[in-house]
C-alpha cells in the first residue's frame, strides 16, 4: 500500500530544474534509500515533500488523500517530519526544552521518544543545545522529528560528519523507527550505511529518477554505476 | 486647483529628495551589512544641527557642509564601532534594540544641548527662479540636481570601482566573498561610512530647506523603509524614483486633503501594498541574518 | 509538577505581603509603587511578545492609549461600572492590536519594528487629532477613580494600589498559564527557529498573534487602569519614543524573556528617577544609555545576572560541602 504517491514533480529555480518529472510510489512501511550524485536534487525532493518548497508541476497525495503543494507545518500535521542537512535545533535551549516543545507545540504526543527511539540523550537533558558536541545534536534533530509522531519520517543526510560509532548508533535508531511501524526516506551520501538500511533504493540524476529497486539490484543496474562512474564502488570501501 | 500642480510638483522633489537620499544610505547599510540601522535618522538630523551650529558660528555654508559632513561619517564609524560590531554575532533582534537605544541617545543629547525649539539655516543659494505655472527656488534645483548626483556617484562606486565589487561580493555571499581574500572590515567601513555620508550630507544641505529639531530623523528614516519595502532592499534605482515619488504623493496628500494627514497617507500606501504584495512592488527576497 | 505550583505559590505569597503592607506605607511611596504596579503590567505583557516570541512592536504605547481612552470614554462618558470597563477596555486594545498585527505580521525583523513604529506614531497623531473623542492636545479630564474595594477600608491611595498590585497579579498568573502552555512553547520556537518551528509543524501565524493579542488586552487595561488612577489623560502619555520606548527598556534591563525580570525593570526604573532626583530631560537619556548598556555587557538583564549570581553561589556551595549533601538533591 502507496503511503505517498508522487506524481510527475517538477520544480524549476530559474534556469535550473532541479527536479524533473519524478513520480515515485513509496510503499507504507519501508525504508526508502535516495542516493546520486551531488546536484541530483535529492535535498530538493525532501524539501518538496516536506512543504519547505511549493513544486513547479506535478502533484503529491499522502495517505491516500491528494493533498497539492502544502506548507510545511501543514505537512507535518498530515504525519510527515523531516531533519535539515544542516542539523536544526533550538541553540539556546536545553535539551529537554528542545523536546518539550517538539511534543506540546506542533502535533506530537510522544513525550518519552528520546528514550524509546534509542538515541541515548537522557545524559544531556539539561546541557544547553548550543555547547554539544556535533553527533549529539544530529540525534536531538532527530528526536525532534520523531517528537511530532509522524507517519512517515524524511532524513537529509544523517550520516554526514559523524564517527563509524555514531553512525552505526543512527544506523540502530533508524531501524529501531522503522520497526515502530515509521515509513523512513533517506537521503545519503555514505552510500554503504544506506544500502545496510535501506528495503528500496531510489537513484536520482540531473533531477531525474534514474532507477528504483532493491539495494542488490541497484548495484547490478549498468546505468547506474555508470552515473556514479565508480564513485559508489570507492563509498562501499568507506 | 490644478494650477497648483507644478508647484506642488517642485516641492514634492524637494522633500521626496531627503527622502531617497536617507533611503540610499540606509538600503545600503542594511542591504549589504545586514545592520537594522535604526539610528540612520539621527546621522541625517545630527548632518543638520552641525551644519546649523557651525553656520551660526560664522562658518561658509558650504565649508560648513563639508565639515559637517565629515563629522557625521566619523560619528557613523564610531557608532558602528561602539554599538553594531560587538553585537555581530548576536541575533537581530538584539542589533534592533542597541540601535534603538543609540537612536534614543542621540535624539535627547540633540534634545539637551540645542532644546526642542526647529530651527532653520538661512538659504545660501537666495533667489526664485519664476517659471510659467511655479516657482522653484534656486536652491531647490540645487537639492534635486544633488540628489540625482548622489545616486549617480552611489551607482558609479558600486559598479564601476574595486570597492563597488568588493561590496556587492559581500551583499551576495560574505562567506565566498572572504574566501576570495576581500576585507570584509574595509567593507564594512566602507559600506557604512558611504551610508553616513548620505545621511550627513543630506542633513546639511537640507537644513537650509526644512526646520531642524532634534527628532527630525525618525519621520524621514520611517518613509525612507516604506520606500525600501516597496522598491526592495538593495536597489539603487527603487531607493531614489521610490523616495522622489513618495516625496510627491505626501505634497499632493496635504495639500489636496488633509495636512494633519500626510503621514497617514504615506502609511496607508505602505498598509495597501503590504496586504497586496508583501514581498514588496519590486520583489526582493528580504535578507534575515 | 512541583516548580509549577511554586510559580503560582511565590507570586500570591508576594502579593498577600505587598497588600499587607499597603496601610504602613506613605502617600508618596503608594504613589509610586502604584506606578510601578502598572508600569510593571505593561512590562510582563509586553515581554510574552518581545522577550518570549522575539518581536519588537513598537505600537504598544498607543495601544495603552486606545485602552485608556476607552477607559475614560467608557467610566465617565457612558456612566459604565469600573469593574465592567476594565476588562472591555482590554478587549477593545486587544482589537486594535489584532489589527495591528494583521498589518504587521505581513513583515518580519526590523520591516516589522518600523511598521509598528510607524503605525505607534499614526496612533499617537490620531489621539490629538481625533479630539471629540480624545479632547485633543487639552487631554480627557474628569476620569473616575476607581471604586473601593469591598470590605477593604482604605484611603484613595491605598485602594488604587492595591488595585494595581491585583491587576499585577492577574496579568503574571495568565502569563505564566501562556508561556507554559503549547501556544507559549510554539512563541518560543519561533523566537528561535522560525524554520525548525514550522518543520515541527507549529502554526506561527496562530502562535504569534495569539502573543500579540494578550500583550495588547493587557496593555489596555493597564491603560483603562492608569486613566482612573489619574482622572486624566493626555496624548503625550502615549508617544512612541517616550512609552513605546520605555516598555522596551523596562523588559530588557529586567530580563527578556523571564516575566519576573520585567517587573523588577519597572520598579527599578519607577524609582530611580524619584531616588536621584533627576531632571526629567534627563531621563529619557538615562533610559538610552541603560538599555543600550544591558544591550551590549548584559543581555540577560537583571534576572540574567541575578540567576549567574544564584548559581555560582550553588555551586561554591557544592564545591565547599560535597559530602553534607545527600545523594538525591541535585543541584538545579
Amino acid at each position: 500500500m502507496s503511503l505517498m504517491s508522487i506524481r510527475h514533480l517538477s520544480r524549476s529555480f530559474g534556469g535550473v530544474h532541479a527536479l524533473r518529472d519524478v513520480s515515485l510510489e513509496v510503499p507504507e512501511g519501508i525504508v526508502l534509500g535516495l542516493i546520486g550524485p551531488n546536484g541530483a536534487g535529492k535535498t530538493t525532493l525532501i524539501n518538496v515533500i516536506s512543504g519547505l518548497i511549493p513544486p513547479s508541476a506535478g502533484s503529491l497525495s499522502f495517505n491516500g488523500r491528494d493533498h497539492g503543494p502544502w506548507p510545511m507545518a501543514r505537512a507535518v500535521g498530515y504525519g510527515i517530519a523531516r531533519t535539515f542537512q544542516q542539523t536544526r535545533v533550538f541553540m539556546g535551549l536545553t535539551v529537554r526544552e528542545n523536546l518539550r516543545i517538539a511534543a506540546e507545540a506542533g502535533h506530537g504526543l510522544r513525550r518519552d521518544v528520546a528514550v524509546d527511539s534509542g538515541l541515548d540523550l537522557e545524559p544531556f537533558y539539561d546541557r544547553v543545545a548550543g555547547e554539544l558536541p556535533y553527533g549529539v545534536l544530529r540525534r536531538l534533530g532527530m528526536a525532534l522529528a520523531l517528537a511530532v509522531g509522524p507517519r512517515m519520517l524524511l532524513l537529509d543526510e544523517p550520516a554526514v560528519g559523524l564517527t563509524s560509532d555514531e553512525i552505526a548508533g543512527m544506523g540502530r535508531a533508524i531501524r529501531r523507527a522503522n520497526e515502530s511501524g515509521l515509513t523512513i526516506i533517506l537521503v545519503e551520501h555514505n552510500v554503504r550505511f544506506l544500502m545496510e538500511i535501506a528495503q528500496h533504493v531510489a537513484v536520482m540524476d540531473r533531477g531525474q529518477l534514474l532507477f528504483q529497486g532493491t539495494p542488490a539490484e541497484c548495484q547490478g543496474n549498468q546505468a547506474v554505476i555508470d552515473v556514479y562512474l565508480g564513485k559508489g564502488q570507492a563509498d562501499a570501501e568507506h | 486647483m490644478l494650477d497648483m500642480l507644478p508647484q506642488q510638483l517642485v516641492n514634492g522633489l524637494t522633500l521626496g529628495s531627503t527622502y531617497a537620499l536617507i533611503a540610499l544610505g540606509l538600503t545600503l547599510v542594511f542591504g549589504v551589512l545586514l545592520i537594522p540601522n535604526f539610528a540612520h535618522g539621527e546621522l541625517y538630523m545630527l548632518g543638520a544641527f552641525s551644519t546649523y551650529a557651525l553656520v551660526g558660528a560664522g562658518v561658509n555654508f558650504w565649508l560648513a557642509v563639508v565639515i559637517a559632513t565629515v563629522i557625521v561619517i566619523a560619528l557613523g564609524v564610531v557608532l558602528d564601532r561602539l554599538v553594531f560590531q560587538p553585537l555581530d554575532h548576536s541575533s537581530s533582534l538584539s542589533l534592533m534594540i542597541a540601535a534603538l537605544a543609540a537612536s534614543i541617545i542621540l535624539q535627547q543629547t540633540a534634545t539637551i544641548i540645542w532644546g526642542s525649539e526647529p530651527r532653520t539655516t538661512p538659504s545660501p543659494i537666495p533667489g526664485v527662479l519664476r517659471m510659467a505655472g511655479f516657482s522653484i527656488a534656486y536652491f531647490q534645483i540645487f537639492v534635486i540636481a544633488l540628489t540625482l548626483a548622489a545616486w549617480g556617484g552611489v551607482w558609479l562606486v558600486l559598479n564601476r570601482s574595486r570597492l563597488g565589487l568588493a561590496i556587492r561580493a559581500v551583499a551576495q555571499n560574505k562567506g565566498a566573498a572572504q574566501l576570495m581574500g576581500i576585507e570584509l572590515r574595509d567593507v564594512r567601513l566602507a559600506t557604512f561610512a558611504i551610508g553616513a555620508l548620505l545621511g550627513g550630507l543630506g542633513g546639511a544641505i537640507l537644513s537650509a530647506n526644512f526646520p531642524v529639531y532634534p527628532t527630525m530623523g525618525i519621520n524621514p528614516v520611517l518613509k525612507a523603509f516604506v520606500v525600501l519595502v516597496l522598491g526592495g532592499i538593495g536597489n539603487l534605482w527603487g531607493a531614489i524614483l521610490g523616495g522622489l515619488l513618495l516625496g510627491i504623493v505626501e505634497v499632493m496628500v496635504a495639500g489636496y486633503i488633509s495636512s494633519q494627514l500626510q503621514d497617514v497617507g504615506t502609511f496607508m500606501i505602505l498598509v495597501l501594498v503590504l496586504l497586496l504584495r508583501p514581498q514588496g512592488l519590486f520583489g526582493r527576497v528580504v535578507l534575515e541574518r | 509538577m512541583h516548580s509549577r505550583t511554586r510559580c503560582y505559590l511565590i507570586p500570591t505569597a508576594l502579593l498577600a505581603a505587598a497588600c499587607a503592607a499597603t496601610p504602613f506605607l506613605n502617600d508618596y511611596v503608594r504613589y509610586v509603587a502604584t506606578l510601578a504596579a502598572i508600569w510593571a503590567v505593561l512590562a510582563v505583557s509586553f515581554d510574552v511578545l518581545l522577550g518570549y516570541t522575539g518581536y519588537l512592536s513598537l505600537a504598544h504605547g498607543a495601544l495603552f492609549g486606545v485602552g485608556a481612552y476607552a477607559g475614560g470614554l467608557l467610566t465617565s462618558r457612558a456612566g459604565w461600572n469600573f469593574w465592567l470597563a476594565l476588562p472591555v477596555c482590554g478587549l477593545i486594545a486587544m482589537v486594535a492590536g489584532i489589527i495591528v498585527a494583521l498589518l504587521a505580521f505581513r513583515t518580519k525583523g526590523l520591516y516589522f519594528a518600523v511598521l509598528t513604529l510607524g503605525i505607534g506614531l499614526i496612533g499617537h497623531q490620531m489621539f490629538f487629532v481625533a479630539e471629540d473623542w480624545t479632547g485633543g492636545v487639552v487631554g480627557f479630564v474628569g476620569i473616575p477613580s476607581p471604586p473601593a474595594l469591598p470590605l477593604l477600608t482604605l484611603d484613595p491611595a491605598g485602594n488604587n494600589l492595591i488595585i494595581s498590585l491585583l491587576l499585577l497579579w492577574v496579568t503574571y498568573l495568565a502569563a505564566g498559564v501562556f508561556v507554559h502552555s503549547p501556544l507559549g512553547a510554539a512563541s518560543l520556537a519561533i523566537r528561535e527557529d522560525v524554520v525548525l518551528a514550522q518543520a515541527l509543524g507549529i502554526r506561527i501565524a496562530a502562535a504569534r498573534m495569539t502573543a500579540f493579542a494578550f500583550s495588547a488586552f493587557f496593555a489596555g487595561t493597564a491603560g483603562a487602569l492608569f486613566a482612573a488612577i489619574s482622572n486624566f489623560v493626555a496624548p503625550e502619555s502615549f508617544a512612541v519614543m517616550t512609552t513605546g520606548f520605555q516598555m522596551v527598556v523596562l523588559v530588557v534591563v529586567g530580563g527578556m524573556g523571564t516575566l519576573w525580570g520585567p517587573i523588577l525593570g519597572a520598579i527599578l526604573l519607577t524609582t530611580l528617577p524619584e531616588t536621584l532626583r533627576v531632571a526629567s530631560n534627563y531621563s529619557l537619556l538615562a533610559y538610552g544609555v541603560l538599555l543600550l548598556g544591558f544591550m551590549l555587557f548584559a543581555p540577560s538583564g537583571i534576572a540574567g545576572l541575578l540567576k549567574k549570581a544564584w548559581r555560582a553561589r550553588q555551586t561554591r556551595a557544592a564545591v565547599a560541602a560535597p559530602v553534607a549533601r545527600p545523594a538525591t538533591e541535585g543541584v538545579r
